[in-house]
C-alpha cells in the first residue's frame, strides 16, 4: 500500500485578501481517502494540506465562525489552495 | 498479521528507545474479545439525559435520515448534536486534541482507555506527509466545552502507534496512544475496547463523538448515532455524521444501559475512504480487532500505567 498524498500549500483570506490567522481547514468531500483531521493555519492564514490525486471540496472556518470553501483538483504537483471566507 | 508497537523516540531524539514488540500470543480465530472490565460499572453510570440520547443495544431497523445537507462526510442533513454536559459519562472521557507538529498545528479527538492512556488515530500522532513525522506535543482536554475545561488540560510528548501505520500508513491500522504522566479517571470509568465478530457487530446501534473543526472550532463536543452499516475484517462502516477534527474519536456501542461503553472502531475517514465497490455513502473507522485489543492492553500496562 502506498501513500500517494502530495503536500499542497494554501492560504485562507477574507474577502479583502487579508490572511485569516488560526483558521481551521478540513476536507468535507473527496474522491479519495483523506483522514478527518483539521489543519490550523498560521498567523497569516497559510496552511499545508496533504492530498492524494483527486477532486476535493475543502472548507475553512475562522475562530469567529466564518466559513469558506473551494473545489480543488489535486494532481501530483504542489498546487496552491485558496479559500476565501464569507463575511 | 503480526503487529508491533512503535513509540516516538524520546530524548535524545535520534535514539530508538521505545519500540516494544507486541506479545506473540496468536490472535483468536474468532474475533471476539473485550478488554477485561475492571471493577463494577457504577463509576460509569449514565445520567437519565445521557440514557435518552445515546443509542443502546441492537436494532433491525435503520434510523431514517432527513434530507441531504450537501456535505459528504455529513450524510444527508447534519444530525450531530452538541453535548454541553461534558462532565458526565461518557462525554467526559472524550478529549479535544491540539496537536503541535514539525509542519504546523492540527485538531483531532481522543478518548480514555486507561487512567492515563488516551487512544486516538495514528495520523493524530504521526504523519510523515502531513505533519512532518511525529507530533512534538499534544495538549488534550477531556470533556472540553468551549473555554470550560472541567478536568483541566494535559500535555504529552509521549506517543505510540503500530508499525503498520508508522511504516506504510496502512489505514486499517491507523491507531495510536497518547501516554500521560498522571491518572485522570479511574480504570472502572474509562471506555472498554472490544473486538466483536461480524454477526455480533452488524445490527448494533453505534455512537460516534468528537471535536470537529466545524461546528465548534475543535472546542465543542458533538455526538451522532445510527446503525453499523457494514463490517470488513479491518474496517467498520456507519452512516453517522462526522467531519474534520473528529479523527481519533470513539465509535462505540452499549450492550445495555447499565454496561460501560465498548469502543469497536476509531473514527478516521469520511466517505472518500469507503471503497466505491461497496456502493454505500458511509464514513468509516479502523476496526478494533484482537491484535489491536492486545496492543492497547500492552499500552495500558506500559511504563506509567
Amino acid at each position: 500500500m502506498s501513500d500517494e498524498r502530495i503536500l499542497h500549500h494554501g492560504r485562507v483570506t477574507d474577502r479583502h485578501g487579508a490572511g485569516v490567522g488560526n483558521a481551521l481547514v478540513y476536507v468535507v468531500q473527496g474522491t479519495a481517502s483523506t483522514p478527518e483531521i483539521a489543519v490550523k493555519c498560521d498567523a497569516a492564514g497559510h496552511f499545508r494540506l496533504a492530498l492524494p490525486p483527486g477532486h476535493f471540496r475543502i472548507e475553512a472556518r475562522s475562530m469567529a465562525g466564518a466559513i469558506g470553501a473551494t473545489e480543488f483538483e489535486a494532481s501530483r504537483d504542489d498546487e496552491r489552495i485558496a479559500i476565501i471566507l464569507d463575511e | 498479521m503480526q503487529i508491533a508497537s512503535v513509540s516516538k523516540p524520546v530524548a535524545p531524539k535520534n535514539t530508538e528507545t521505545g519500540a516494544v514488540a507486541m506479545a506473540s500470543k496468536p490472535a483468536p480465530a474468532v474475533t471476539e474479545r473485550v478488554l477485561a472490565d475492571e471493577g463494577d460499572a457504577k463509576g460509569a453510570t449514565l445520567s437519565d439525559a445521557a440514557k435518552r440520547r445515546l443509542v443502546i443495544g441492537k436494532s433491525q431497523t435503520p434510523i431514517v435520515p432527513p434530507p441531504d445537507s450537501g456535505l459528504e462526510t455529513v450524510l444527508f442533513a447534519d444530525e450531530r448534536t452538541r453535548i454541553v454536559s461534558t462532565d458526565q459519562q461518557p462525554w467526559k472521557l472524550i478529549c479535544a486534541l491540539e496537536i503541535d507538529a514539525p509542519w504546523g498545528q492540527f485538531v483531532g479527538t481522543g478518548w480514555f482507555a486507561g487512567p492515563r492512556t488516551v487512544i486516538t488515530a495514528g495520523h493524530c500522532v504521526f504523519d510523515k506527509k502531513q505533519m512532518g513525522g511525529w507530533a512534538d506535543k499534544i495538549t488534550l482536554t477531556p470533556g472540553r466545552d468551549r473555554e470550560r475545561k472541567p478536568f483541566n488540560s494535559f500535555t504529552s510528548e509521549r506517543f505510540s502507534s503500530i508499525n503498520a501505520w508508522i511504516e506504510r500508513q496502512d489505514p486499517d491500522y491507523d491507531v495510536a496512544a497518547i501516554h500521560l504522566d498522571q491518572d485522570v479517571f479511574p480504570a472502572a470509568e474509562v471506555f472498554r475496547v472490544g473486538a466483536l465478530p461480524d454477526a455480533e457487530l452488524r445490527d448494533y446501534l453505534i455512537n460516534v463523538s468528537g471535536y470537529p473543526a466545524s461546528p465548534g472550532g475543535g472546542t465543542e463536543l458533538y455526538w451522532a448515532k445510527n446503525r453499523i452499516r457494514a463490517v470488513e475484517p479491518r474496517r467498520i462502516y456507519y452512516d453517522v455524521d462526522t467531519s474534520g477534527g473528529q479523527s481519533g474519536g470513539p465509535a462505540y456501542i452499549y450492550p445495555d444501559e447499565n454496561s460501560r461503553p465498548i469502543v469497536v472502531g476509531i473514527h478516521a475517514y469520511g466517505v472518500g475512504g469507503t471503497p466505491v465497490s461497496m456502493n454505500l455513502r458511509v464514513n468509516s473507522a479502523p476496526r478494533i480487532i484482537p491484535e489491536v485489543v492486545t496492543q492497547i492492553q500492552a499500552w495500558l500496562a506500559g511504563p506509567g500505567n
